[in-house]
């Protein structure tokens, strides 16, 4: 069938229930077991990826340029914005935690929004599908740990509130960081991986191994 | 295979329905692009403007933390501290809040305000002990916007909106007035010395000063302002005179202000106007040297006595001062006159304005031309002080304002002490011109004769001595007669009573008979 891989369930008309996953004929609309709409390959994936890593990047200017912690004591008002934040424990001799701070808010929003754009290319081109597989699997496990800089504020905020002596409040900045993380997890949910080996098609390792 | 084969059997066309061509999923990224927007937005609105201020130094100045308060509003942050290209000062960048923008004019004050102790009216920025610095923005009047200011050292102390009056005062000494001192006005509190700038090149003191607008319709053209640190004692006609202002005064300093009895107010001022600072109550009395004319003396005699500082005077009217006896006014005077600067005031003799110099300088050269002329005049017997008198002298030959070297030279008569020494020296010259020595001899010759006459004299007076013949035979005769008189009487009384004993003689002792007078 066109579009497909060959050898796939997909081109012999066969859908996996996103659901209960019991694979059925997708002639059928839905599933004959709990009744859910039968789809060959995620609705509207590519485009869904697309649109969404798109708002996590327009997000992700914001969340590095506003502060993200405000910190109002007797000393006066305070506010840092992640880069400040991870300089200022880079000057104080933290290399770890500066390097932690930079990895994990800094550069793995980057590398992930890189990443989804390469995985939905490849959906087109098909290119070198097993790496971009694995790319996949790593970029869906790495989602999750990126929340690390939100939890912080978040944990700072609820327990460092000592009225005028010293206070913390999120920045908006806060706000647009969890946005580019919750954004770019849902993107790498609503990629579907499969479509990195219908665009292969002929030149999938199937292929050239059983043809 | 059997599987393939029942796959197979199932049929191979999929349905394939495309979707919608534009997925909602696109929602997502124009709310994220929107949020983005509105955040950036929200940022640079709240940015405004960014300004530079130059500083002596940043101390207490961090980059990114010291925040920028107007009214403890902030209002902005620092931003970069930097050495000034000729390492004399520093420039500060501050961002600064949109709202801020309407405060930042041409006549906007900004300082530093840190913990200062300058005298006890000066103890400010104490909070900023815990706080840290701060940097202080205080908004103008003006509309004209600015983004390059000079920072203030010393903050101000009033308010640039609050509405008074701003003069200028300055003296020959600080006394210890600095910015912070009170002025009083018949012991109210008035105002506040704002600032003090000392002028190398005049060697006088500036003060700005401010006065509430309570009070600042009292500050006219003639109004005087004095210094009331200290206490002031003078020995007058009236006795002990003892003024003090209030111990605040007394501790730190404070400047009064008053139109002096008799003197009518004047004018109403306007900012900007200047005055000068009296060190005394006393010392308002007497002259006020800042319209003064400089003028040259040059005086051939010797000027021991005469003081900078000394009166210059009209009639006994003081209209001037001396400001100074040096022969480095006139170093090539082939005469070697002593120079002495003076500084007068015209305007106190005449009606004319304080400033119109040419009018002034016309009236005194006019004056000279009927003969005004200077001359040294002994102020006291006790101590032999001068002081400098200016009059109208007749017979003075006539005389012009000279310009030596650029001074006004006033032309000058011996007078006062070197005239009576002038005289003195005539009329000795007149004595010694007498034929002293021939008086003198007619003199001596003239005395023995007194003292022979006198001998003689002598003589006929000690020929009256008690033991001499002549006195004998004199009280003899006296004596004598007064036996004669006494007699004389007893017989007046015996006719009296009885006129018969002329004729019958005497019966001897007969009492009158009783109340034969009745």
């Amino acid at each position: 069938m066109k579009g497909f891989a060959p050898y796939s369930a997909a081109a012999r008309g066969l859908a996996l229930c996103e659901t209960c996953r019991l694979v059925s004929p997708v002639r059928r609309g839905y599933c004959p077991r709990c009744y859910t709409r039968l789809h060959l390959r995620f609705k509207q994936s590519l485009q869904r990826t697309w649109a969404l890593t798109i708002a996590a990047t327009i997000l992700y200017f914001p969340s590095n340029l506003l502060p993200i912690l405000k910190v109002e004591s007797v000393t006066g008002e305070q506010s840092n914005t992640i880069i400040s934040g991870v300089i200022q424990f880079w000057q104080q001799g933290d290399y770890p935690v500066a390097i932690i701070i930079f990895t994990a808010s800094v550069m793995i929003p980057v590398l992930k929004i890189l990443a989804i754009v390469a995985l939905c290319l490849a959906a087109r081109t098909g290119r070198r599908p097993l790496a971009m597989t694995r790319l996949y699997r790593v970029t869906e496990f790495i989602g999750r740990w990126s929340m690390v800089d939100v939890f912080v504020v978040a944990i700072l905020v609820a327990v460092v509130q000592l009225g005028s002596t010293i206070s913390i409040h999120p920045g908006t900045a806060a706000l647009s960081f969890a946005g580019v993380v919750i954004l770019t997890m849902l993107a790498a949910t609503s990629f579907d991986p499969r479509l990195i080996w219908d665009a292969a098609g002929s030149d999938s390792r199937l292929t050239t191994n059983h043809g | 295979m059997a599987n393939d084969q029942r796959n197979e059997e199932a049929p191979l066309e999929p349905v394939v329905r495309p979707g919608p061509r534009f997925s909602p999923i696109w929602i997502i990224p124009l709310v994220a692009l929107g949020l983005g927007l509105w955040l950036a937005w929200q940022y640079y609105s709240a940015r405004g403007p960014e300004i530079t201020v130059r500083f002596e130094t940043a101390e207490g100045i961090a980059a990114g933390k010291t925040p920028v308060m107007c009214r403890s509003v902030n209002v902005g942050m620092v931003e970069k501290v930097r050495l000034t290209d000729d390492l004399k000062g520093v420039i500060v960048t501050m961002q600064m809040t949109s709202e801020a923008s309407r405060l930042l004019t041409s006549d906007t004050k900004i300082w530093v305000v840190r913990p200062r102790y300058g005298g006890a009216s000066l103890i400010s920025g104490l909070s900023t002990l815990i706080s840290g610095s701060y940097i202080a923005l205080e908004p103008g009047l003006s509309n004209e916007p600015r983004s390059e200011f000079l920072g203030l050292e010393q903050p101000p102390v009033t308010p640039a909106g609050v509405p008074g009056l701003h003069i200028t005062l300055f003296s020959q000494e600080a006394r210890g007035l600095g910015p912070g001192t009170e002025i009083y006005y018949k012991g109210l509190s008035a105002g506040k010395i704002e600032s003090r700038t000392f002028h190398a090149d005049t060697g006088k003191i500036e003060f700005g000063a401010f006065v509430s607008s309570n009070f600042a319709p009292l500050v006219r053209k003639n109004t005087k302002f004095w210094n009331t640190s200290g206490i002031d004692i003078s020995l007058g006609a009236n006795g002990l005179e003892f003024h003090t202002g209030t111990i605040e005064s007394l501790l730190i300093g404070g400047v009064s202000f008053g139109v002096p009895d008799n003197v009518h107010p004047g004018m109403p001022v306007t900012d900007g106007t200047r005055f000068v600072l009296f060190e005394s109550e006393s010392a308002t009395k007497s002259f006020a040297m800042e319209n003064g004319l400089p003028y040259l003396l040059l005086f051939s005699g010797s000027v021991r006595g005469l003081d900078k500082g000394a009166p210059v005077e009209f009639r006994g009217v003081r209209v001037g001062t001396v400001e100074g006896i040096s022969f480095g006014y006139l170093p090539n005077d082939s005469e070697r006159r002593v120079p002495v600067m003076i500084r007068i005031d015209p305007s106190i003799i005449t009606e004319i304005a304080p400033e119109n110099i040419k009018a002034a300088e016309r009236f005194v050269a006019h004056a000279v031309e009927q003969g005004l002329r200077a001359t040294l005049k002994s102020g006291s017997l006790l101590t032999g002080s001068l002081f400098v008198d200016l009059d109208f002298q007749k017979e003075a030959p006539p005389a012009t304002i000279a310009n030596i070297e650029g001074y006004h030279v006033l032309p000058t008569a011996s007078g006062g002490l070197s005239e009576l020494q002038e005289k003195a020296t005539a009329l000795l010259d007149k004595l010694n011109s007498l034929p002293l020595e021939e008086t003198i001899e007619n003199a001596a010759a003239a005395l023995a004769e007194i003292k022979k006459t006198a001998a003689s004299l002598n003589l006929t007076a000690g020929s009256y001595n008690q033991n001499a013949p002549l006195y004998q035979n004199l009280s003899e005769t006296l004596r004598q007669l007064d036996e004669t008189l006494r007699s004389l009487r007893e017989l007046s009384g015996t006719l009296e009573r009885k006129p018969n004993s002329i004729l019958f003689g005497k019966p001897g002792r007969v009492p009158p008979p009783k109340g034969s007078d009745h």
